[in-house]
């Protein structure tokens, strides 16, 4: 009696086990549990078991009574936890939640401005229509420099002709953060510039630059290049990397192109490739001259950087112009 | 500039390949930029130069860069010249009236030349940078263009009327042919510099030479004319002109006197070598004092306190040295220094700074050493960039696409938004490609990018924009940092109304976000802008902010847009340069309240915010709020009427109130609608 039970509550909980749903657990309880079923058998014939052996096998039946019943509750349960509420069709799309997107560059600006943010800049801005003193004379770019012909700016007509331009560099920001800031200083601006290109895929007649300044005692080229690095690091990923070529700006010395080793998509594939960003370099000491900062006292260096460069490479994105027709359906892709 | 890799091999000793050539300038700031190989097969190498390095312009000058970067040795072109008894003053004269556009000008005479072809070295150079051969006069000219960097002329002796050359401003109208092919005779004005001869120009000064004093086949004596002019006055001209050449590019970016002659004995000595004839003695020249070399003293301590890390004098010197300065040391104050004198061609160096840079450079910015770590004194927040980032997430969260659109736009487009009394600024360019106005709002550009959506399929959308826009009124001009938001109606539905209360609801979120402690949003119907009708005055706490309504249809019509369309030009400087704002708990009431719903039949002519008006009026007892609940139009209402529902909220702080004293205060509410508003109240 006592093997003949040991092999019931194997044969009943290896059944359980194949149990696949709600009618077969119900077929399994008529069968086992129910009022004619095996244990209730079992339990019968406890009444043809000499006297003796009566406590030993009876306690052995209720023990698989309760062996089979927790198997079978905890398998009723496992049933029971699909919901049974209203058929839902879990196939179904979700409901839109709102089509709005950031676009792109701007996305691009605030990663940008919070990297820089994290380093001590902080935002600066300035005016868009300015004046030749902001865009070159206190940059160092004297009024025989070719960069201020007509063909690399926008100068405006009519009632204001001769005084206004739309600034070609962001670098203005740097200016008129010095003329009302006192070093130390440490700021970033970031906004649109305008040169007359025509439009191709490459060339935008407005663009966004992000400029960076640091002015204190001691600031030297060496800070420069480990505020790139560590700038190319934080934004791009611990694989980027920064390589700086001599160059020549009028508004610093020494002055070097920025090149930055950064993911990029081609042909819908990501790789690390060299970069051109913008330009770098110890603020020149005319600079300071313009703007009343002694440049024996400090030192100081500036960067700047095209957004949509940046942003271009890094989504793969081929033509400029796309960035500015503002198709949804393109900013959503960044959304 | 394209250099011949064979070219600049001439000159370094011992000759670089071509990716050595690359490598080593493009790491000296001169970046190569592409090669191949020439019709003759000769390799060359595009190099980029920078605007102040006119001395790198030349094959000569490109591999002084070379030989300082790998430590190679510069041979450079020498010159013997044998002049004869005869003197050139015998034959030309020069008077330069103009020492401030030309500060020197100076003529040798070659006379008995036989003008032919060059010999095939000196055309297998050309071809390789892509010049093409002429005769042996042209092309030694050419060649020591690009060789050494100087511009040169060379005139026919027997043309020049009295054998005369004045350096002169040219007159009003003054007729020039410039040389070549296809020219076209230009008249001149009194801001261009001429070479001329007692009658009439031989050349445009420094830009291009004239048609009628050329070589030719038959020219036996000539007039060799090195000179340098200024850089604007040249730029000026070629601007003016519309003509450019390999000269007038190198004398903008500075020629100096000091170099001239060296040059100019480069060229007599070369077309004597492949032209025959003989060098008269003497140099006529006209001119002012040729500057002195500069001296400049350079301190060990700022270049370390510039560079941040140490190179040691000997270094330095020797970087320098190798460029052609001349350092040495010496003690200024007390601390030693490095004095150097600076190559005249070196016109980019002129202070201590451009010392530094020069060794920084050859030093090589790889060298340049990263430090670990970066000094961080936290600045302040920027409220308004802050601000800005919060109000465009909760746009984009709301539904809104961010666009970003150029600020020039057509005048077609602008005028409708300019406000009364303001004119439109416009740039001067003509590359502004028709769209020459710097827009007076941004509501135009996203009606455009609307349309563009629209062409494109897209059946509804919300687009905003910050950016600025510009006016000029009272005598100056104005921009104005905006906040821009166009929006139509949910797809489906055609209904104003709808685009409307969709955007002020937007506007409404918005400044819960950034100006919550401003206790008034208000929106008061105004009669202007004209591109909004209607149109509402946006206010918060009494400051005015923008303005919001649906877009006039002209205008509508003028960007091709059937849908009523909502926008709305907000200018929130003042309000984002106080983000975060001081937000205080207020604490949630105790009590349940009892809402009572009032559904009014009235006249169209009353707004939703005259009934509101009505029952506020009363200052009705457990009043805690009126909240519109919907307007319902329809036969059952009738023609010209409308039904209001307003939801009355009443609750007392301190107790449950009584379903009676709710009901008392709603019928105070109807009655005074009926009374006021000849209201029929549906129930």
């Amino acid at each position: 009696m006592l093997a003949e039970l040991d092999s019931m509550e194997q044969e009943a909980i290896s059944e359980l086990a194949t149990v696949a749903d709600a009618a077969a657990l119900e077929a399994f309880r008529v069968r086992w549990l129910g009022a004619n079923g095996r244990l209730r058998a079992a339990m019968d014939a406890l009444k043809t078991v000499p006297k003796d052996q009566k406590p030993a096998v009876g306690k052995r039946v209720n023990e698989v009574k309760a062996a089979i019943e927790g198997v079978f509750n905890a398998r009723k349960d496992a049933f029971a936890a699909v919901p049974k509420g209203p058929l839902v069709d879990v196939t179904e799309p979700g409901l839109p939640m709102g089509e709005g997107a950031r676009h792109v560059v701007a996305k691009t600006i605030d990663g940008i401005v919070e990297v820089l943010g994290r380093m001590g800049f902080s935002v600066a801005d300035g005016p868009e229509l300015e004046d030749e003193w902001h865009n070159f004379n206190a940059l160092n770019i004297p009024e025989s420099h070719p960069a201020r012909g007509p063909a690399d700016n926008f100068f405006l007509g009519g009632e204001v002709a001769g005084k206004l331009l739309l600034r070609t560099q962001t670098s203005t920001v740097q200016i008129r953060a010095m003329e009302t800031m006192k070093p130390p200083l440490k700021i970033c601006a970031i906004g649109r510039v305008y040169r007359p290109d025509a439009h191709d895929a490459t060339h935008y007649s407005m663009f966004h630059q992000v400029e960076g300044l640091y002015i204190d005692r001691h600031v030297s080229m060496v800070d420069l290049k480990t505020t790139l690095v560590q700038f190319a690091k934080a934004f791009f990923g611990p694989e980027a990397e920064v390589r700086l070529r001599p160059s020549f700006f009028p508004f610093t010395e020494p002055s070097a192109e920025l090149d930055m080793k950064m993911k990029i998509i081609r042909n819908g594939k990501p790789e690390w490739k060299w970069i051109e960003l913008g330009g770098c370099g110890m603020v020149d000491p005319n600079v300071f001259r313009a703007v009343g900062i002694d440049p024996e006292e400090w030192t100081g260096f500036a960067f700047g950087l095209g957004i949509e460069r940046v942003a271009m490479r890094k989504y793969g994105i081929g033509d400029i112009r796309l960035l500015f027709e503002n198709d949804a359906r393109f900013l959503r892709q960044f959304a | 500039m394209r250099t011949s890799v064979l070219w600049l091999n001439d000159y370094l000793e011992p000759p670089a390949s071509a990716d050595e050539q690359a490598a080593a300038l493009t790491s000296a700031g001169l970046p190569f930029d592409g090669g191949d190989t020439a019709e003759n097969g000769e390799p060359w190498q595009e190099i980029e130069t920078t605007s102040n390095r006119g001395d790198c312009l030349c094959h000569v000058g490109m591999a002084r860069e070379v030989a300082a970067v790998t430590g190679r040795r510069v041979r450079e072109p020498q010159v013997t010249l044998a002049p004869s008894a005869e003197q050139a003053l015998a034959f030309v004269k020069v008077r330069n009236h103009e020492h401030a556009m030309c500060p020197l000008y100076t003529a040798r005479v070659i006379r008995g030349v036989k003008v032919g072809p060059s010999p095939e070295w000196l055309q297998r150079r050309l071809v390789a940078i892509g010049q093409q051969p002429r005769n042996n006069v042209v092309d030694a000219t050419n060649f020591v263009l690009f060789e050494l960097g100087q511009p040169t002329h060379v005139f026919d002796l027997a043309t020049l009327a009295g054998g005369e050359i004045h350096i002169r401003r040219a007159t009003q109208d003054e007729p020039f042919l410039p040389l070549g092919a296809d020219a076209k005779e230009v008249k001149l004005c009194p801001s261009d510099l001429v070479i001329a001869d007692r009658d009439r120009p031989v050349a445009l000064a420094g830009v291009k030479g004239g048609a009628m004093a050329s070589v030719t086949e038959a020219t036996t004596d000539l007039v060799l004319e090195a000179a340098t002019f200024d850089a604007v006055a040249v730029r000026n001209a070629s601007r003016r002109h519309a003509i450019a050449s390999d000269s007038s590019y190198r004398f903008e970016r500075l020629v100096h006197a000091a170099e001239v002659n060296a040059a100019a004995d480069r060229l007599a000595a070369l077309i004597i070598e492949l032209a025959g004839g003989t060098l008269c003695a003497g140099v006529v020249s006209d001119g002012a004092t040729v500057p002195a070399a500069r001296t400049i003293a350079l301190r060990p301590s700022r270049a370390h306190r510039i560079l941040g890390f140490d190179i040691p004098v000997p270094r330095m010197m020797e970087l320098l040295g190798t460029l052609g300065f001349a350092p040495r040391l010496a003690t200024h104050g007390g601390e030693e220094v490095i004095e150097t004198t600076v190559p005249p061609r070196r016109t980019d160096v002129e202070r201590e700074i451009d010392l530094i840079e020069e060794i920084c450079r050859l030093n090589g910015l790889d060298a340049v050493p990263v430090a670990d770590t970066i000094p961080v004194r936290l600045g302040q927040q920027n409220a308004v960039e802050r601000g800005t980032r919060v109000a465009k997430d909760l746009l984009a969260g709301m539904g809104f696409v961010e666009t970003i659109t150029h600020s020039l736009v057509s005048e077609r487009m602008a005028e409708p938004f300019l406000a009364a009394g303001a004119t439109l600024l416009k740039v001067e360019d003509e590359r502004a490609g028709g769209e020459p106005a710097l827009r007076p709002s941004v509501v135009p550009s996203l009606l455009r990018v609307r349309r563009h959506n629209e062409d494109q399929g897209a059946a509804s959308l919300r687009v905003f924009e910050f950016a600025s826009a510009f006016h000029f009124a009272g005598g100056t001009h104005v921009e104005r940092p905006t906040l821009a938001l166009v929006a139509d109606a949910p797809e489906g539905a055609r209904d104003g109304q709808l685009a409307y209360r969709l955007l002020r609801g937007t506007v409404e979120r918005l400044m819960a976000s950034i100006a919550p402690h401003v206790a008034e949003l208000r929106f008061e119907q105004s009669d202007g802008p004209a591109w909004l009708s209607p149109a509402a005055r946006v206010s918060v706490g009494g400051m005015p902010v923008g303005v919001i309504g649906l877009v006039d249809a002209r205008v509508l019509k003028l960007f091709g847009i059937e849908r009523p369309t909502a926008a709305c030009e907000l200018e929130l400087r003042g309000l984002l340069g106080a983000y975060p704002p001081d937000n205080a708990a207020t604490e949630l009431p105790a009590f349940p309240a009892s809402d009572r719903d009032i559904s009014a039949i009235v006249a169209e002519s009353f707004a939703y915010a005259d009934l509101e008006r009505e029952i506020r009026a009363l200052s009705l007892p457990f009043l805690e709020s009126i909240t519109f609940v919907t307007t319902f139009r329809g036969k059952q209402i009738g023609e010209g009427k409308k039904s209001v529902t307003l939801r009355l909220l009443f609750r007392a702080h301190d107790r449950t109130l009584r379903s009676e004293e709710a009901d008392a205060s709603a019928t105070r509410a109807i009655a005074t609608l009926r009374e006021k508003c000849g209201a029929e109240i549906r129930s």
